[in-house]
């Protein structure tokens, strides 16, 4: 097919190993998502939300005044958190669905959970929880469920580090 | 003028996924395991290559990974599975660099910069000669040469379809641009060599 196949197909070789070096997958990519896979519940349909912006790492220790947005979306909804460390260990979240929506959040790191009510202006709060790989899980309320035509019921974040 | 070569299969990784997949499906929960393993980095460069910050491109990722394990009754040959996961982190990649949501500012957060899908500085740093070299090259190359070549670098037959698309080119200019980029990189290692010898 072609002349100089073999050192094109080098090139490619190469190519690879230069992006490999360069720009290497973070080493806890693989646990996280061998985590996230065994929490799954495959039980029930649900949407998965996507992170679509997060102000990004906390440098060194965290401290009360530092906190940081994460935010994900779905088809109907945006869903925002802001996380405020206390101590290393703890975290606040103030979290908020635009639009309002009352719905039950659920946030689950291995086999704990912790739970708030979305109240009517689409806020909650997680005064403490620790630190680490958590997941977020939301679910419309009976009555906001009735009043509106959701075809979705169920909805959760990918697993990240609180 | 020939067009360049197909790359390597990325064989070996794509077999080894097949068996996983396949042990994984049999009743072996460690094949998934394996299958996360094995072509976790090869989604993670894919993913870069359309230009997402380090933490969409994990999400993307994992998001992929989740899929798969919900639709996994779907894929019904074996030997599919790395090229299914591929389109799949393709696509939400693809969508998630379109999404721009602007979320609250909060004044008192310490920002680290975020390392760009080129590398950081440490990992340049440490380069062998040769690869620094072609990272130079590379980076001189277009943007959509750059993203185009990347993909084809870890894919094993890439849909052109789908990456005509997201490039947003005619179909049928994948292949004589990819033999261009190669070309051009070519010439900019040529400049270069030449440069290095003029002042040995």
């Amino acid at each position: 097919m072609d002349v100089g196949t073999d050192d094109d197909a080098q090139l490619w070789v190469e190519l690879a190993d230069m992006w490999r070096a360069v720009d290497p997958p973070p080493e806890t990519l693989v646990e996280r998502v061998l985590v996230a896979l065994a929490t799954e519940g495959l039980d029930a349909e649900y949407e998965l939300l996507s992170l679509v912006d997060s102000t990004a790492r906390l440098v060194g220790a965290r401290g009360a005044a530092e906190a940081l947005t994460i935010s994900f979306s779905g088809a109907s909804f945006l869903l925002l958190l802001r996380v405020s460390g206390i101590g290393t260990a703890f975290r606040r979240v103030d979290g908020w669905v635009t639009p309002a929506r009352e719905m039950r959040v659920t946030v689950k790191q291995d086999d704990r959970t912790w739970s708030a009510d979305v109240d009517g202006s689409g806020r909650f709060e997680l005064p403490r929880l620790p630190g680490g790989l958590s997941r977020f899980w939301l679910s419309a309320r009976a009555s906001a469920a009735a009043a509106v035509d959701a075809e979705q019921q169920l909805f959760a974040t990918p697993t990240f580090e609180l | 003028m020939g067009t360049a070569q197909e790359p390597p299969r990325p064989s070996a990784a794509w077999n080894d996924a097949a068996d996983s997949f396949r042990r994984w499906r049999g009743g072996d929960a460690a094949g998934l395991d394996d299958l996360v393993r094995c072509l976790t980095p090869v989604l993670w460069h894919v993913v870069r290559a359309h230009g997402l910050d380090a933490e969409r491109a994990s999400d993307v990722v994992q998001t992929t990974w989740l899929v798969l394990v919900r639709r996994a009754d779907f894929i019904t040959e074996p030997q599919a599975v790395a090229a299914w996961l591929t389109t799949t982190a393709r696509r939400e990649a693809w969508r998630v660099s379109r999404a721009e949501v602007r979320t609250v500012a909060v004044a008192d957060e310490a920002l680290e910069a975020d390392v760009p899908p080129g590398g950081s500085a440490e990992s340049v740093a440490m380069l062998a000669d040769e690869q620094s070299r072609l990272w130079r090259g590379v980076r001189r190359l277009s943007e959509r040469c750059q993203r185009l070549m990347r993909i084809i670098a870890f894919e094993d037959r890439p849909d052109y379809r789908r990456l005509a698309a997201e490039l947003q080119m005619p179909v049928g200019s994948i292949g004589p641009t990819r033999g261009r980029c190669l070309e051009k990189l070519r010439t900019l290692l040529g400049d270069e060599n030449r440069e290095w010898a003029a002042n040995a």
